[in-house]
């Protein structure tokens, strides 16, 4: 690719040819404005918001749909430029309610953001604002604001061009123009949340969201989805150990920029239906006597001990289980459990799960241990210790039969009939690093806090003769002095992770 | 020294008071108010216990949009917010606005921050003795009934 020199606002750049002027400016910490411009979508320069001036040319140009060029001079500071800015979003303010005190997107709205910055004057509209239909369900959980959309057809692009199912349309030119779905087409698709986030304005939020808290008194968390076991990238969304949504991380190596509406939604599991004390056959028990209970039959009857794995666990939990079986149980099998599989879409959605199914398998391949899924025929011996217990009713039936201890997040029929069920903490509750199934590793950042403790906590106990604690200590050593070396990434400390992830 | 000083004319404020109480106090020059019996009368701008205003539907004037409780200083604001029934064409209500009474620190940038005037301390009293402190804590059905001096007079 053959570079271009160019200049913005009198400062030197080379970059690539074929790149925008927005995206060139970016390199520079330059804003330049834009609501209808998304960098994983098609250019419609409709919006006109990035207009900018160019020496040689004789009227303003959009910059998302200007390549740079050998030469270029570009400003986008100028009083042309500013002026142009201030009427566009004049422009845009005409027919907008500007109901921001009882709009979700108040907060994280690009025309709050882009009046502060670019416009800050009022009003000379007199006449009456056009009234539109507002706030009603386009799809079962998207909700449409036709007078706030400003037509920037960011989310018509994003069903056309990224799910390829081309459900959204405009009707109506100009004033009276509003999305709407074609004729006999509903907008229930498994990913019409993310026209919610792409919007830029508030004219299609979430109804899973509606109302619930204001986007400023959120604290965001980059974690991962662990609705399967393509780990997209989210950014957790919490306030007062509560997280109220999930959103999108724009992870290159993963889901780019979007997830789908099932793993949007599941941050609800977080807080149902959770194991918050442990349980001797249902009874509720304090977490020391549960401990001690089982580190004496790890002590005393390591021979009749099988380990079972529901791959929802992290990698470092994974490598002390690892490091249980074959050090103190020296019992090479290990057993996994799976859940409900889902159809692969070709988009994001990975058929496993499971969501460190693959780190599961790649962390015990490396320790030497077998690994095989649970069936009738297996000779399991008399305990069982379970770690995660999200399966399908089938391997339940099996497990029913022994001495299941079991480590969980949740709580169900069969975690309350266990002999000692130990609450740990959730993905979200904890530090950790999951592969994909592409084989990309991701770490995950504490979200919110729990009173559970975390499985490495428990594991690190039963493991306590083997290696000096230390080493042991959390997640962070686990991976620095064993996993990274293990992985074939030595040099990978844990802090050092980068937010987009390590392909393996 | 000075101290000294200061206690003597304290003193000489309580004596004059005493004085014109006793001498002039029967033509109803009395300058102590016998409170709570006799009250005096705030100014139309003292920040009294808030009060939260109705439409003229009667539906809540407030709209949730949690601007006071984004600047309330002492955090003693807690609203949550609902759906407004029949679909209304303002959408979004309190379903519950919790003034901690006792954490207020009676500043008034709520009611500065209001974009619909729905809220306001103009009721001209303030916050009344209890003996729980459950009493202080005021939800939205006790902040509705509040109402303003001008109301009262």
């Amino acid at each position: 690719m053959a570079l271009c020199n160019i200049k913005i606002n009198g400062k030197p750049l080379s970059v690539e040819e074929g790149t925008n002027l927005i995206e060139a400016a970016k390199l520079l910490n330059i804003e330049i404005p834009h609501f209808c411009y998304h960098r994983h979508l098609s250019v419609a320069a409709n919006c006109r918001m990035c207009l900018v001036e160019v020496k040689n040319s004789p009227k303003l140009v959009p910059a998302c749909q200007t390549k740079v060029s050998d030469g270029m001079e570009v400003f986008t500071d100028t009083e042309r430029v500013k002026r142009a800015q201030a009427a566009i979003m004049e422009f845009l303010f005409i027919n907008h309610p500007v109901d921001c005190p009882i709009c979700d997107q108040a907060g994280e709205c690009y025309l709050q953001e882009y009046y502060m910055k670019f416009d800050k004057t009022l009003s000379r509209y007199k006449e009456e604002k056009n009234k539109k239909r507002k706030a009603y369900l386009i799809g079962p959980r998207v909700i449409y604001d036709a007078e706030r959309c400003i037509l920037c057809t960011r989310c018509i692009r994003f069903m056309e061009e990224v799910i390829k199912r081309p459900v959204l349309g405009i009707k109506y030119r100009g004033d009276k123009g509003y999305i709407t779905t074609f004729k006999d087409e509903t907008f229930d698709d498994p990913y019409s949340v993310n026209t919610a986030d792409i919007c830029p304005v508030g004219a299609l939020t979430s109804a899973d969201f509606r109302f619930r808290v204001r986007v400023w008194e959120l604290t965001e968390t980059d974690s991962i989805c662990w609705g399967c076991s393509k780990n997209c990238s989210v950014k957790v969304c919490h306030k007062n150990n509560i997280v109220y949504r999930f959103l999108p991380r724009t992870n290159e190596n993963v889901n780019r920029f979007f997830i789908c509406d099932e793993g949007r939604l599941s941050y609800k599991l977080i807080h149902t239906d959770r194991l918050n004390y442990a349980l001797r056959r249902g009874n509720q028990i304090d977490s020391e006597s549960a401990q001690s209970f089982i580190s004496e039959i790890v002590a005393s009857d390591s021979q009749n001990i099988s380990l079972v794995v529901s791959p929802s666990v992290n990698n470092e939990s994974l490598y002390l289980i690892g490091r249980l079986a074959r050090d103190v149980l020296k019992n090479s099998n290990i057993y996994f459990v799976q859940a409900e599989t889902w159809e692969e879409d070709g988009i994001l959605k990975s058929r496993i799960r499971d969501y460190n199914y693959f780190g599961f398998v790649r962390v015990m391949k490396s320790l030497g241990l077998n690994i095989a899924e649970l069936k009738t025929d297996l000779q399991l011996k008399k305990t069982v210790l379970l770690f995660g217990a999200n399966m399908r009713d089938e391997y339940k039936n099996i497990l029913r039969q022994k001495r299941v201890i079991v480590f969980d997040t949740h709580t169900d029929d069969f975690v309350r009939s266990a002999e000692i069920a130990v609450p740990v903490t959730s993905l979200y509750e904890d530090d950790g690093t999951v592969i994909n199934s592409d084989g990309i590793l991701q770490r995950y950042k504490r979200a919110v806090e729990s009173e559970s403790l975390a499985m490495v906590y428990y594991l690190r106990n039963l493991l306590s003769d083997l290696d000096d604690e230390y080493l042991f200590e959390n997640e962070e050593s686990v991976f620095d002095n064993f996993l990274s070396p293990l992985l074939g990434i030595r040099d990978m400390k844990f802090a050092g992770i980068p937010p987009e992830g390590i392909r393996l | 020294m000075n101290g000294f000083l200061g206690i003597l004319k304290g003193l000489k404020v309580t004596f004059s008071h005493f004085l014109t109480n006793l001498l002039y106090g029967k033509k109803g020059n009395i300058v102590t108010v016998e409170y709570p019996d006799e009250r005096l009368k705030y100014g139309p701008n003292f920040r009294g216990v808030h009060r939260l205003l109705k439409r003229e539907d009667g539906t809540p004037r407030c709209v949730a949009c949690y601007m006071c409780q984004t600047i309330c200083p002492a955090l003693c604001i807690k609203i949550t917010a609902a759906e407004r029934p029949g679909g209304h064409p303002l959408e979004k209500m309190p379903s519950e606005f919790i003034i901690d009474e006792l954490r207020c620190v009676v500043c008034g940038l709520c009611v500065e921050a209001c974009p619909e005037d729905a809220i306001r301390m103009d009721s001209g009293i303030h916050m009344p003795p209890h003996t729980d402190r459950q009493d202080f804590i005021l939800n939205s059905k006790i902040l509705h009934s509040v109402k303003g001096y001008q109301e009262r007079e």
